[in-house]
C-alpha cells in the first residue's frame, strides 16, 4: 500500500505538449509515490499516451519540469528514461520471440564470465530466481515466442526487475488476458508494490482499476481533470469526469420485441468452432461470451464466409447462405464487424467517406459508374448520426481515434441495411464514450427489427445489452442463459472450467 | 504504439481558409503538385537555354516518346495501386512488337496487326494474373520470370528483327502522323495517350472498379470482407497492363518501322520509376494517373534536355535510377512525417 509519507518517485510540474493544431497536454501536475499503483484513465486522445511518452523519453515536453527521485530529469531519448530506472510495458510487447526467456530478461546486459563470454549458468539461474520471486513457473530456456501472451507480459515485468526499475508503466496490460491470467498479473503487481516500485497503470477497464489502484488520475482533452484516492470515488463518477457529462446509462436497453427467426445456424463447424447451432430472431440481441481463445472470434467469420465452413448450414430469412463467400452472405443480408479494426476492417489510406461506402458501392452506382453526390450525402448523414469526430469526409481514416474508426466501420455495415449484424468485440480498445455510442446503436438497430449476434470477452457489456447469452468454451456452446438468469459468476463458471484456466486460477 | 492524437471536432465540410491558400496548400502538399512545379521550372529553364526546346516539333517528338512510357504506366499505376507489379512490360515491347509485325506482313491489315499485339498483351497479362493469384506467388517473382520467358519468345520468333514487308502507307503514321493538325499538331501517340488517360482516369476515380482497386491495395482483407472480388479485379488489372504495354509496343514498331527482338530493354524500369515518382507506393493503396503522367513527362523532359544541351546521352540511363531512388525517398519521408509505419 502507498505510504504517503515517503518522497515521490516521479513528479511532473506544469508539463505541456502541443502537436500541430492540438494541445495534447495542457500543464499537467502529477506525482507517483513509492509502492503506489496510480491509474490513468481517459478517453482515447485525452492525453494519457502523451504523458507516458514524455515519461519514457519518446517525446520532449514543450514546457514544464519533470523530476525522478527528487532530481530534475530531462530525457532526450528512451535510453535516458531507462537509465533512471523507468520501465514501460507496452501493449505490443517488445520481446525477441526467437530468444529464450533468460536472454530476453537480461537483453542488453548479460552476466559475463571473467573471460568476457556470456555466463549462461548465471544468466539462467538469475532468471530462474527472478521468475520465482514473481511466483512464476517458466523454464528460462523456453523461447519467448512459445509462451502465451500473458506469460510474455510477465517476462517483460521480470525484465523490469532485472533492470531494477523503480517506476513501471503498464499500458492496457490486461487487454489480451483471461480472468485467471489477470489475477496472476495483479498478484505480481502487488509483489512490485511491496518492493516499493511505483506503478502507473493505464486501462480502459474501470472495474480493474478499482481492484488494484491506490489513486486514479483522470484526463480529458489534454487536461488533467482530477487526481483522487480510489476509495473516494466510483465508476459512475470516473465516467462522468472522463466524458465531461453524465452518462446516465452505459447500456441503454429498450424492451426487446422479438420477431421471426432470421439467422439459423445449424451444426456449423469451421476453424476453431465445432457443431455450432443457434438462432437469432428479428429484434433480438444474442450475445456469445467466451474467454480469449474460446473460439468466439471465429463465429462471425465462419457464418459470414470469411473463414471456411467445413460442415453445417446457415440460413438467413429462409434463404441458404453459401459457405466461404462473404459476397453471398452480404447479398442475403448479413454484415460482419471483425475484432481487428486495422487488420481487416479499415482501409487506412482511404478517406472516411470511402471507408464508409466500401461495402455498398453498388448502391451509389449505375453500371459501375459512381454518383459522388449521393455518396457524400449519405456519408455525411452517418457522420452526424453516429457523431463521428472528423474534420471532413475526405480525412484519411487513419487519423481518427479508435472509437471514431469503429463508428466508421459501424456506418459501413449500417449503410447496407443488413437483416442480421454479426459483431465481434466491437468495443475492444475504444473509449467509454464511443462504447456507449455503440451500445446505443446496437439497441437502436435491434429496436428497428434487426437481429444482432454479439461476440465478446467482456462480461459487463454482454450482460448489459444481450437478450440471450450463449457461453462458448473450446469452440463449443456450453451454456445458455436468458437475460434475467445470467450473472457474472454463472458466465465465468461456464466459460472458465477448461483445464488450463483452472490451473492458472488455482496457482 | 500508435499516437493517440484525436482530431478536434469540427463540423463536416467547414473550412476557414481562403480558396487561394487552400489551392496552394494542396499544390505543394501533393506529389502531383510538386511534380508539376518541377516540370514547369525545368521547361522554363530549357526554354531559356535552348531555342529548339519549345518548338512544336521538339515538344511533339518528346511527348510522343513519353506517350509509350505513360500509356504502359497508366496500366502499371492501376496494378501498383492494387499492390501488384508487372516487370514483363519491357520484354513485351519486343515480343508483342515482332508478333504484330509478322501479323502485318501476313495480313496487310493495320487492324489485324494491332489486334495481334493486344492479344499477346492480354495473354501474357492473364498468365501473370493466373500465376500470381492462382499459385499465390509474389507478382514480383512471377513477372520477373515472365520478363525472361517473354524475351526468350521474342528471340525464338526472329533472329534480329522483323522487317516491314507490308509497306502499308498508314503504318508509319501510327507514330509520326497526326489526326489533329489544328490549332496545334497533336501527334497520334500523344492523342492516344490523352484518350487513354481520360478513360482510365475516369475509371479509377469515378467507378466502383476504380474504388475497389484502391481498397484492395490499401487493405486486401478489408476489401474481401466488404464483398469486393479481389482476385477478379487484380486479374483485370494485370490484363489491362499487358494490353497497354502491347499498345506501346505497336507504336514502337511503327516508329522503328520494324519489330525488333531486343526492343524495350530497361523499359519496365522507366515505367515503374514513373509510377513510383508519380506518387504510387510499393505498399499499394495510392497513386494517380496524373502523377504518373507528370513523372513520365519529367523523365522525357530530362532526357530531351540532356540531348539538347549536349551532354553525354548515356546519362539517360542513370536518370531512371535516380528517379526511382528519389521516388522511394519521397515516399519514405512522407510516411515518416504522417507517422505511418
Amino acid at each position: 500500500m502507498a505510504t504517503t509519507t515517503s518522497a515521490p518517485l516521479l513528479t511532473l510540474a506544469g508539463i505541456r505538449k502541443e502537436f500541430p493544431g492540438v494541445v495534447a497536454l495542457a500543464g499537467v501536475n502529477f506525482e507517483l509515490l513509492p509502492g503506489e499503483v496510480h491509474a490513468l484513465v481517459g478517453e482515447n486522445g485525452a492525453g494519457k499516451s502523451t504523458m507516458i511518452k514524455i515519461i519514457s523519453g519518446l517525446y520532449r515536453p514543450d514546457a514544464g519540469e519533470m523530476a525522478v527521485g527528487g532530481e530534475v530529469a530531462e530525457f532526450r531519448s528512451p535510453a535516458d528514461s531507462i537509465a533512471r530506472r523507468i520501465k514501460v510495458v507496452y501493449q505490443e510487447l517488445d520481446l525477441v520471440p526467437d530468444m529464450s526467456v533468460a536472454e530476453n530478461v537480461f537483453l542488453g546486459g548479460y552476466p559475463k564470465t571473467p573471460r568476457g563470454l556470456v555466463d549462461w549458468a548465471a544468466l539462467n539461474s538469475r532468471t530462474e530466481s527472478l521468475l520465482a520471486e514473481l511466483g512464476l513457473d517458466i523454464d528460462p530456456g523456453t523461447p519467448v515466442g512459445e509462451l502465451r501472451v500473458a506469460e510474455q507480459q510477465l517476462v517483460e515485468i521480470a525484465r523490469a526487475l532485472s533492470q531494477q526499475a523503480q517506476i513501471v508503466i503498464m499500458d492496457e496490460p490486461t487487454s489480451a488476458l483471461s480472468p485467471g491470467e489477470v489475477d496472476r498479473l495483479f498478484a505480481v503487481i502487488e509483489q512490485l508494490q511491496q518492493r516499493g516500485v511505483g506503478i502507473i497503470y493505464v486501462s480502459h477497464k474501470l472495474d480493474e482499476i478499482f481492484r488494484i489502484a491506490d489513486r486514479v488520475t483522470v484526463f480529458r482533452d489534454g487536461q488533467l481533470v482530477t487526481t483522487t484516492p480510489i476509495a473516494e470515488t466510483s465508476i459512475q463518477q470516473l465516467v462522468t469526469w472522463m466524458v465531461g457529462r453524465e452518462l446516465s446509462d452505459l447500456y441503454p436497453k429498450s424492451p426487446a420485441v422479438i420477431g421471426e427467426p432470421l439467422l439459423r445456424v445449424s451444426n456449423v463447424s469451421g476453424p476453431g468452432i465445432y457443431d455450432l447451432s443457434l438462432t437469432v430472431h428479428a429484434g433480438e440481441v444474442v450475445g456469445i461470451f467466451g474467454l480469449m481463445g474460446a473460439g468466439i472470434n471465429s463465429v462471425g467469420r465462419v457464418i459470414f464466409g470469411a473463414s471456411p465452413r467445413t460442415a453445417g448450414q446457415v440460413t438467413l430469412a429462409g434463404q441458404e447462405v453459401g459457405a466461404g463467400s462473404p459476397g453471398d452472405a452480404m447479398e442475403k443480408g448479413l454484415a460482419l464487424l471483425t475484432e481487428n479494426r486495422k487488420e481487416d476492417g479499415l482501409v487506412l489510406p482511404l478517406s472516411v467517406k470511402n471507408n464508409m461506402t466500401l461495402a455498398s458501392l453498388r448502391k451509389f452506382a449505375t453500371f459501375g459508374w459512381l454518383w459522388p453526390r449521393q455518396e457524400i450525402k449519405e456519408s455525411a448523414d452517418y457522420v452526424n448520426r453516429l457523431s463521428i469526430k472528423t474534420p471532413s469526409l475526405r480525412q484519411q481514416v487513419r487519423f481518427l481515434s479508435g472509437g471514431n474508426q469503429q463508428k466508421v466501420l459501424m456506418a459501413r455495415w449500417m449503410m447496407r441495411d443488413p437483416k442480421v449484424l454479426l459483431l465481434t468485440e466491437p468495443t475492444r480498445g475504444i473509449d467509454v464514450g464511443s462504447k456507449a455510442e455503440i451500445y446505443r446503436l446496437i439497441d437502436e438497430m435491434a429496436h428497428r427489427g434487426l437481429g444482432i449476434l454479439f461476440m465478446s470477452t467482456e462480461i459487463p457489456e454482454i450482460l448489459g445489452i444481450a437478450d440471450r447469452i450463449l457461453v462458448m468454451r473450446e469452440g463449443r456452446i456450453v451454456a445458455a442463459f436468458g437475460r434475467n438468469e445470467a450473472t457474472q459468476e454463472r458466465l465465468v463458471a461456464a466459460a472458465a472450467s477448461d483445464l488450463n484456466d483452472a490451473i492458472v486460477e488455482a496457482g | 504504439m500508435s499516437a493517440e492524437i484525436s482530431t478536434p471536432a469540427r463540423s463536416v465540410g467547414a473550412s476557414g481558409q481562403s480558396s487561394l491558400q487552400d489551392f496552394l496548400r494542396r499544390l505543394f502538399g501533393s506529389q502531383e503538385g510538386v511534380l508539376f512545379l518541377i516540370v514547369a521550372v525545368l521547361w522554363l529553364y530549357l526554354m531559356s537555354r535552348s531555342d529548339v526546346f519549345f518548338t512544336q516539333r521538339n515538344i511533339g517528338v518528346m511527348l510522343s516518346q513519353v506517350s509509350m512510357i505513360a500509356i504502359t504506366g497508366f496500366g502499371m499505376t492501376m496494378l501498383m495501386i492494387a499492390r501488384e507489379v508487372d516487370l514483363s512490360v519491357g520484354s513485351m515491347q519486343a515480343f508483342a512488337g515482332v508478333t504484330a509485325m509478322q501479323a502485318l506482313n501476313e495480313s496487310h491489315s493495320l487492324i489485324v496487326g494491332l489486334l495481334a499485339a493486344l492479344a499477346v498483351g492480354a495473354i501474357v497479362g492473364a498468365i501473370n494474373a493466373g500465376a500470381t493469384l492462382g499459385l499465390k506467388i509474389s507478382s514480383f517473382i512471377v513477372t520477373l520470370a515472365m520478363m525472361q520467358i517473354v524475351r526468350g519468345l521474342a528471340y525464338t520468333s526472329t533472329n534480329a528483327a522483323v522487317q516491314n514487308e507490308h509497306k502499308l502507307a498508314s503504318f508509319k503514321k501510327v507514330f509520326n502522323g497526326a489526326f489533329i493538325e489544328n490549332p496545334v499538331r497533336i501527334p497520334n501517340p500523344v492523342l492516344t495517350m490523352v484518350i487513354i488517360f481520360i478513360i482510365f482516369g475516369l475509371i479509377l476515380s469515378r467507378t466502383t472498379f476504380g474504388r475497389s482497386i484502391y481498397a484492395i491495395g490499401g487493405n486486401p482483407e478489408a476489401a474481401a470482407l466488404s464483398g469486393i472480388p479481389v482476385n477478379r479485379i487484380k486479374a483485370i488489372c494485370f490484363i489491362i497492363t499487358g494490353m497497354l504495354a502491347a499498345l506501346s509496343a505497336f507504336m514502337l514498331i511503327a516508329r522503328m518501322n520494324s519489330g525488333q527482338n531486343n526492343a524495350g530493354f530497361g523499359f519496365e524500369l522507366q515505367v515503374i520509376g514513373s509510377v513510383l515518382l508519380g506518387g504510387a507506393s510499393l505498399a499499394g493503396g495510392k497513386g494517380t494517373l496524373v502523377g504518373t503522367l507528370l513523372a513520365a513527362v519529367l523523365l522525357g523532359t530530362v532526357n530531351n534536355g540532356i540531348v539538347l544541351l549536349g551532354y553525354n546521352s548515356n546519362w539517360q540511363t542513370a536518370v531512371v535510377g535516380l528517379m526511382i531512388l528519389t521516388a522511394v525517398f519521397l515516399d519514405t519521408m512522407r510516411r515518416r512525417m504522417t507517422g505511418q509505419s
